[in-house]
């Protein structure tokens, strides 16, 4: 595959900082059109990356190279980069109009272009009805909206957002998440979204790059990050700490089998079969809520069964989030209705053999 | 009935003592600002009632103002206002810039360049009087309204710089890298984006430098000639006469220190940075 | 390891080095500053003549050991010190009352505070000219009152020893310097005291403890600092004091309240003895390095924190 194909790559881009390795050797390439979703925790390297690639920070060492051009000497406004910052940046002393005009005033466009793209770009993002008020007098969602429109407005080769929808209340947040598929099909941009949370990366990206402290422990589209997470924790943190999971012992010869959730369990005979193969002596079982199974009885079930406690629900817009308890585990399922159950009652949970991740107990990687 | 008479006690003994606290108080900024008041009485009081008493005002009379204009008030006024503005001009347009760059760039040997302009602030004056007098004497501009805003361009510019700095500090980074991603140059940043965001700031740190330049005295007493003398050295030349007019001094100083009681006034928001070089905020 | 805005990042056109909006005020302060400085330490090793025409001699470090062997010159650094220890205790005493009185919050504090600080912002030859008015031997309004109920005033600007300890005439240098400056000290206090948390305040007020345990746990751990920092910008501005002494007393009478500022005048302006003033003027600059180096790392570690 030649390199031109590429509109981006990031080349073994390292950054310390007093000392601290805040990245450390992150590689990545991207096709145009394509939307990179960086995904870390806060404090993972993410906007020093995007800032990397921006030219507002120069890397130790690595390469950036855009179009085919190394720009690591190049200032940001000669990268074709546009930047919508965590912290939004807007120009407060300035209208909204102004600032979205910015990006185009410094490239020193005609007037009439520049009415023309600010009309456009905010019909876009419906804030044409704001574009006279001052900036430092806006919503969090208008000023969210206002700098998108402001990084839009430039013409790039890449847009670069980071956090774009943290900070937001959940109505908002899930409106503008809409909105960037559809910006992002409408305009068929290249994109790198930075984010914290899982959901919005493995919505928006089809490719997800996991940033942990500094360093690239998972990539791939999203489907393969969510169905195989390289190890337990990254399944921990796709699912905000609340994944279903048990351990299971199998003694050397493959013959008993034990689990922390008790003697009342069963599991079925193919399943064990699998799990004998695996060869290791201690394996977590885990699921997501969307693949297990809580009801007051589960007539067959091809993987794991356990018996368990029904301890409460969320509401979840269409869904439950049924809870259900044994012993130190919680195991958590969505459901379209409620268990025909009240709480405390025995339930049963399942964990079918099709949505169920095997981890070494161990080391915590994935076996299956 | 009876915990309520517990708890009321207390109570009505914290009101009596924050009362008594409060008329203490009064009590002493009364006390404190008798020489303030005075000094406008004074001016206003008749010749012959001057030293009748500090509170006695029977008639109030124009006339030490009269007097004040016809001894030179007014041309040490105008010398007083055109060498402040001059010097606050001055330090104030150098000041944005600098302060701006300590900001935002990492310039080699910034810390010791910052140290050095903090410490200017502490130098006796006149440790550089000495030189500049005769720097000034040989070049002529002793004398000149030029040689003393120079002069205090530079006293001037240390307190701007650190203040100024101190509140463009206050501006998150975010908002200079956007603008240098839209592809501004540093100027337009400087002069479209930063400075009105600052503007109160700034114009707060003029203040403060007018008010030092505006009271100066050492440097004016040394570097001013007969006609551009400002009003400070008018006041002390007054000393040392005779058997002086002082309603006529009261009138000059009521004159001198008005802009500043009014500017105190707007400043109050800003009195914390403005008395420690911007070094403690709020 | 290069910076994110080093040259190569500059020298692309729209971006600006650094160094050339630092420039201009750079010049201005080598110019009027930086090379006085320079030039001054050179004139302390020169004797100049009375006749300013005349070229001076160069005497190596003649003037420094003249300075510190002369006894005028420690009688003044010892007056100084006096002064200081006076001028610097009562503004801190009732620098330290005020911002106690205003410690609790009510309604128009801000301008009392306001109010205070009048004295301060002041032109210093405007207000002790005014004191000469106030403290007028034989018909100030001072001693009009004092006379009206004790039958007595003193003669403020004489060397005569006043009750405590320090002639009359340096006593009322340290009086007005005190009216000016005390509103410093209580406002930096004030500050300090603003920022002890509110619940603190809450929590020993409903504990009712005694004044004193309240002073020493809530309210000195959160002034300290400003505490520290008032005293160092108060003592080095204490040793520059030279308005109010120039009106009050010109240093006199003989040299009762010639403090070593107005001292250095004196020897550079009245007795055109350049070298010398230089010489001692250096001294009291390096005391000043030293101490501004102190609140310099005083400043740094307070911002670490």
């Amino acid at each position: 595959m030649g390199k031109d194909e590429y509109i981006i790559q990031v080349e073994k881009i390292a950054k310390t900082y007093n000392g601290r390795r805040v990245l450390n050797d992150i590689s990545f390439a991207l096709r145009r059109g394509e939307l990179l979703a960086i995904l870390g925790p806060p404090g993972s390297g993410k906007t020093t990356l995007l800032k990397i690639i921006a030219g507002l920070i120069k890397q130790d060492a690595g390469d950036v190279i855009i179009n085919g051009r190394i720009v690591n000497d190049l200032p940001p406004y000669e990268r074709g980069v546009s930047l919508v910052f965590e912290t939004l940046a807007l120009y407060p002393n300035m209208s909204v109009y102004e600032n979205i005009a910015s990006p185009l005033i410094a490239e020193k466009k005609d007037k009439e272009y520049i009415d023309r793209r600010v009309g456009e770009i905010s019909r876009l993002l419906k804030i044409e009805h704001i574009l006279g008020r001052k900036a430092d007098k806006l919503s969090g969602g208008e000023r969210q909206r206002v700098a998108i429109a402001r990084a839009l407005a430039k013409e790039a080769e890449i847009y670069l957002l980071d956090e774009p929808l943290s900070n937001l209340d959940a109505k908002i947040r899930y409106a503008l998440r809409t909105e960037f598929k559809k910006l992002k099909s409408l305009l068929g941009k290249t994109i790198i979204l930075a984010t914290s949370d899982p959901s919005d990366a493995l919505a928006l990206g089809d490719k997800v790059m996991l940033l942990f402290n500094g360093a690239v422990i998972q990539e791939g589209p999203p489907i393969d990050i969510y169905y195989a997470p390289r190890n337990i924790s990254i399944a921990r943190y796709l699912t905000g700490n609340i994944l279903n999971e048990v351990s299971i012992s199998i003694d050397s010869y493959g013959k008993s089998v034990s689990m922390d959730v008790g003697q009342e369990f069963s599991i079925d005979p193919y399943f064990l079969k699998v799990l004998r193969e695996v060869g290791e002596t201690s394996i977590t079982l885990a699921s997501y809520a969307d693949g297990c199974i809580v009801d007051k009885s589960v007539e067959s079930c091809s993987g794991i069964k356990v018996a368990g406690e029904f301890i409460g629900y969320e509401y979840r817009g269409s869904e439950y989030l049924v809870y259900a308890r044994k012993g130190e585990r919680v195991f958590r399922s969505l459901r379209a209705s409620l268990p025909n159950v009240t709480f405390g009652e025995r339930v049963e949970v399942c964990i079918p053999h099709t949505n169920a991740l095997l981890f070494s107990g161990k080391t915590g990687s994935l076996i299956r | 009935m009876r915990k309520r008479n517990q708890y009321t006690t207390p109570l009505v003994l914290y009101r009596v003592r924050k009362s008594l606290k409060f008329a203490l108080l009064i009590a002493l900024l009364a006390i404190y600002l008798i020489p303030i008041y005075g000094m406008f009485s004074l001016a206003f009081k008749p010749r012959a009632e001057i030293y009748s008493g500090l509170f006695e005002l029977t008639r109030v009379t124009l006339e030490n103002f009269e007097e004040a204009y016809r001894y030179g008030a007014y041309s040490a006024i105008t010398n007083s206002i055109i060498v402040t503005v001059g010097g606050v001009a001055i330090a104030l347009v150098l000041a944005v810039l600098a302060s701006y760059a300590f900001s935002r760039f990492a310039v080699k040997g910034k810390n010791i360049l910052m140290f050095y302009i903090l410490s200017t602030r502490m130098m006796p004056p006149i440790t550089l009087i000495i030189p500049i007098f005769i720097m000034f004497f040989n070049v002529g501009l002793k004398g000149t309204y030029l040689g003393l805003i120079l002069v205090y361009a530079m006293m001037s510019l240390p307190l701007s710089i650190w203040m100024i700095k101190s509140f463009i500090d206050d501006i998150p980074k975010d908002i200079d890298q956007a603008a240098l991603v839209d592809g501004h140059s540093t100027m337009f940043i400087l002069f479209k984006i930063i400075i009105p965001m600052v503007i109160p700031g700034i114009a707060a740190s003029a203040a403060f430098a007018a008010i030092m330049l505006w009271n100066e005295f050492l440097f004016a007493l040394l570097l001013s000639g007969v006609d551009t003398k400002p009003t400070s050295v008018l006041l002390s030349s007054i000393r040392g006469e005779r058997g002086f007019n002082w309603g006529r001094v009261a009138a000059i100083e009521v004159v001198y220190i008005l802009p500043i009681i009014i500017l105190v006034f707007w400043l109050q928001k800003y009195m914390l940075r403005g008395l420690t070089f911007g070094t403690v905020r709020r | 390891m290069r910076k994110p805005f080093s040259k190569e990042f500059f020298n692309k056109g729209r971006m600006l080095n650094p160094w050339l909006m630092i420039l201009p005020a750079f010049l201005i302060l080598l110019v009027f500053n930086i090379f006085p400085l320079l030039w001054s330490l050179g004139i302390s090793f020169y004797r100049f003549s009375v006749i300013i025409r005349e070229a001076p001699r160069y005497v190596g470090g003649l003037n420094y050991i003249n300075v510190i062997t002369s006894a005028e010159a420690w009688d003044r650094i010892i007056r100084t010190g006096i002064y200081l220890a006076y001028a610097l205790s009562l503004q801190f005493g009732l620098g330290l009352l005020l911002s106690l009185l205003l410690f609790e919050d009510f309604k128009g504090k801000r301008m009392l505070i306001t109010l205070f600080t009048i004295p301060l912002m002041i032109a210093p030859v405007a207000s002790s000219l005014f004191f000469r008015y106030l403290f007028d031997e034989n018909l100030g309004p001072v001693n009009n009152f004092l006379k009206s109920i004790a039958g007595y005033g003193p003669l403020w600007f004489s060397s005569n020893m006043s009750p405590l300890g320090i002639p009359y005439a340096l006593l009322t240098v340290v009086l007005v310097e005190t009216w000016i400056w005390t509103p410093f000290v209580m406002f930096l206090l004030t500050a300090g005291m603003s920022s002890i948390p509110q619940d603190l305040i809450e929590q020993s007020r409903v504990d009712s403890i005694k004044f004193r345990h309240k002073f020493r746990y809530v309210i000195l751990p959160y002034i300290k600092p400003m505490i520290a920092l008032a005293l160092i910008f108060r003592f080095m501005d204490s040793l520059k004091t030279f308005d109010s002494i120039y009106i009050l007393t010109a240093g006199g009478p003989g040299a009762t309240t010639e403090l070593i500022s107005v001292y250095i005048y004196r020897v550079a302006f009245e007795r055109w003895d350049f070298g010398s003033a230089t010489a001692l003027s250096y001294l009291i600059l390096v005391i000043v390095i030293f101490m501004t180096n102190v609140f310099m790392r005083y400043i740094l570690g307070g911002e670490r924190s």
